[in-house]
């Protein structure tokens, strides 16, 4: 899940949550609301009352010794006052409750103040009551009208968080779906920096630039190292190699040490053709070779057959070419397509059994153009199959012998063409090597 | 003729010459561009051979400087650098060859053999044994008037062959004349054999050729004695 999905979600989860239980709460807050306003008056009442008492008297309400007691209601028994007389109390009655009374045959709810005073000389007690289908009368509404509110509140915010994660996260989403995915090599990483003002996202962002920036010195740093190294050491190899030129064709050398000297030319040809083929390879890696040839897959299959037939002779390989389509291979280095090629066929015979096949196979799918090169040589090992594009990972198959460098020649080529390499093997059955050229040619992201 | 060979690794450089002065070639050595420059400037040769990789010298520079001063020689850059540029610059700038180190000192024979027959207009183009004769022109061979059916690679060794007859042509001198421009790993270069049997095969149909001979254990030579 993303990032952004998850804020998203925690964000409404929590919100609607709160809001929930605030919901649920609501009656229970409005009520108790309404009832301490309820006291509040109820005490102003009284107070009012106790005032009238003292500047006027009791007698204003009650004659002493003549009345019991006093009541007065309004019209809708929403309200009423009592006063008695009554004999002291042990106790001072100051209390608020909720109690039902009998009023003109009808029993209501009320919140009572119960309330003892002492008046010339006698005590009272006041009741003031105020009916509670009042208090509570616009609790329903209130709940209501605040529930909606809230609903709304909860989708407007949840609503703008969405939209603010998603411009919060923005750079991230940047960061990740352009330079993190689809990245194949550090070469490709060529991507202007990201304009945020959130630190975070700039520290990451200028973070994997600079992880970036080291891995492609790096790997620059390798590349040029073998260059280098390659160069320098041609040189002494061309020293050796024409001295014993020199020697061979010397007058004194006997044909015994004739054979001796082409002993150590063979050693040196192949320490000279490891140089080559790594310089090569860090040369395509240098991207030094131009590519700006149109190649023909049929024809230059055709070349490469013609210049490899003797092998197919000598071992007696039984070579068929099925190329249901042909394919133009475009913005392309012919010498390298056809080193490609060269070595993928040369390896088909070397490690083919005498009188074996050689299939080549090419058709046109909808991405890619399919070219497959199977053999009914000695296979690979499946736990072998993994390194055999490794450089000097020897793979010692039959009797031939290899550098082990030859698949690496194939792969990195193929990888400059943004040729895919597939290969399928089964021990003693032989091998596939499935190249798959893409049919629009891959534009380099800039 | 005359060869100025321009490499600033001294061992190399007296290597070639010593190959080139037994080749009956005249050598003079240039260790420096600077030395270089100066001995275009005032002799005449028939041969340049210039290392580009000289520490005091932009080697492409001599090339441009030896044209200016009307030097007609023809040149052959030796090069370890390898870079494709460069190639396409020297052969631009107009160098007649091009050979990347390490080579070997036969290659650099023929191709100056070659440049030879080709620059200098010789009218011997036709390489002869017994009464077999190859064109190097037309690139046929022929025993009297019957043309021969050879394969392109076929011929190559032949002809690789006959310029150095006499001479013993190691398998690798031959599998890297024929096949040097392909970088695989590894010359199995058995597969010499298969064509050399091809060649007698296909040649002996006419003649003997007992001159074809095989040294055993390194490779093949073409003895006139035999012819």
């Amino acid at each position: 899940m993303k990032l952004q999905n998850k804020l998203a979600s925690y964000n409404a989860l929590s919100k609607i949550i709160i809001i929930s239980i605030f919901v649920l709460l609501l009656p229970f807050i409005v009520n108790y609301q309404a009832e301490r306003q309820t006291d509040v008056r109820l005490r102003q009442k009284r107070d009012q009352v106790l005032q009238i008492i003292k500047t006027e008297g009791i007698s204003q309400y009650l004659v002493p010794g003549q009345d019991s007691s006093f009541g007065s209601y309004n019209l809708l028994k929403e309200e009423y006052i009592s006063l008695e007389q009554i004999a002291r109390p042990a106790l001072n009655l100051n209390s608020i409750q909720n109690s039902p009374r009998r009023v003109e045959g009808e029993i209501v709810d009320y919140r009572i103040l119960s309330y003892t005073f002492p008046a010339a000389g006698n005590w009272y007690l006041m009741e003031i009551g105020r009916s509670r289908d009042i208090i509570y009368e616009n609790n329903s509404v209130l709940q209501r009208f605040a529930l909606l509110l809230l609903i709304s509140m909860v989708i407007l915010t949840i609503v703008s968080d969405i939209y603010f994660t998603k411009y919060l996260l923005s750079p991230l989403n940047i960061i990740v779906r352009t330079k993190l995915q689809n990245l194949r090599s550090p070469a490709d990483f060529k991507f202007p920096r990201i304009k945020t003002t959130t630190s975070d996202f700039k520290h990451l962002d200028n973070s994997i630039h600079e992880m970036m920036e080291r891995i492609e010195l790096a790997f620059q740093q390798e590349r040029e190292f073998i260059a280098n190294a390659s160069h320098e050491l041609l040189t002494p190899i061309s020293i050796l190699q024409h001295k014993l030129e020199n020697l061979n064709e010397h007058p004194d050398t006997s044909p015994e040490l004739q054979v001796k000297f082409y002993e150590m030319q063979k050693t040196i040809s192949r320490l000279k053709n490891i140089i080559k083929t790594l310089l090569l390879i860090s040369r395509i890696e240098n991207e030094q070779f131009l590519k700006v040839e149109s190649v023909s897959v049929k024809d230059l299959l055709q070349e490469v057959i013609e210049e490899i037939s003797y092998r197919l002779e000598a071992k007696e390989i039984n070579l068929e070419v099925d190329l249901a389509d042909d394919f133009i291979c475009q913005q392309s280095n012919k010498v390298l397509l056809f080193n490609m090629f060269f070595n993928l066929i040369n390896n088909a015979i070397k490690y083919n059994k005498t009188g074996g096949k050689l299939l080549i196979k090419g058709n046109l799918q909808p991405a890619f153009y399919q070219l497959d090169f199977t053999d009914t040589g000695l296979g690979i090992a499946p736990e072998r199959l993994p390194s055999i594009f490794y450089r000097f990972k020897k793979i010692s198959r039959g009797n031939a012998e290899s550098f082990g460098l030859g698949l690496p020649i194939v792969k990195t080529i193929a990888h400059y063409h943004q040729i895919k390499i597939e290969v399928t093997s089964e021990l003693d059955q032989g091998s596939t090597f499935r190249l798959l050229f893409p049919r629009q040619p891959q534009l380099k992201t800039a | 003729m005359h060869v100025l060979i321009i490499e600033d690794e001294i061992t190399l450089a007296k290597e070639l010459q010593h190959f080139l002065v037994k080749a009956h070639y005249h050598c003079d050595l240039a260790l420096t561009g600077a030395d270089a420059s100066e001995k275009i400037a005032v002799n005449l040769y028939d041969f340049v051979l210039l290392d580009l990789g000289l520490p005091d010298y932009e080697g492409l520079d001599l090339l441009a400087e030896a044209r200016q001063v009307g030097q007609e020689a023809a040149f052959i850059i030796l090069t370890a650098r390898g870079e494709l540029d460069d190639r396409l610059k020297g052969l631009d700038l107009g160098a007649d060859d091009y050979l990347a180190k390490p080579f070997s000192l036969l290659e650099l024979q023929a191709r100056m053999q070659a440049i030879t027959r080709r620059k200098f207009g010789l009218k011997q183009t036709k390489l002869t044994i017994g009464r077999f004769e190859v064109d190097t022109n037309s690139y046929t061979i022929r025993h009297d008037q019957d043309n021969i059916n050879l394969t392109k690679k076929e011929l190559d060794i032949l002809t690789y062959l006959l310029l150095h007859k006499n001479r013993v042509l190691t398998r690798l001198q031959l599998s890297e004349h024929i096949w040097g421009n392909i970088l695989e790993d590894d010359y199995d270069s058995n597969y010499i054999d298969v064509h050399i049997k091809n060649i007698r095969k296909k040649l002996g149909i006419y003649a003997d050729t007992a001159w074809l001979e095989t040294v055993r254990g390194i490779g093949y030579k073409v003895n006139v004695e035999n012819s």
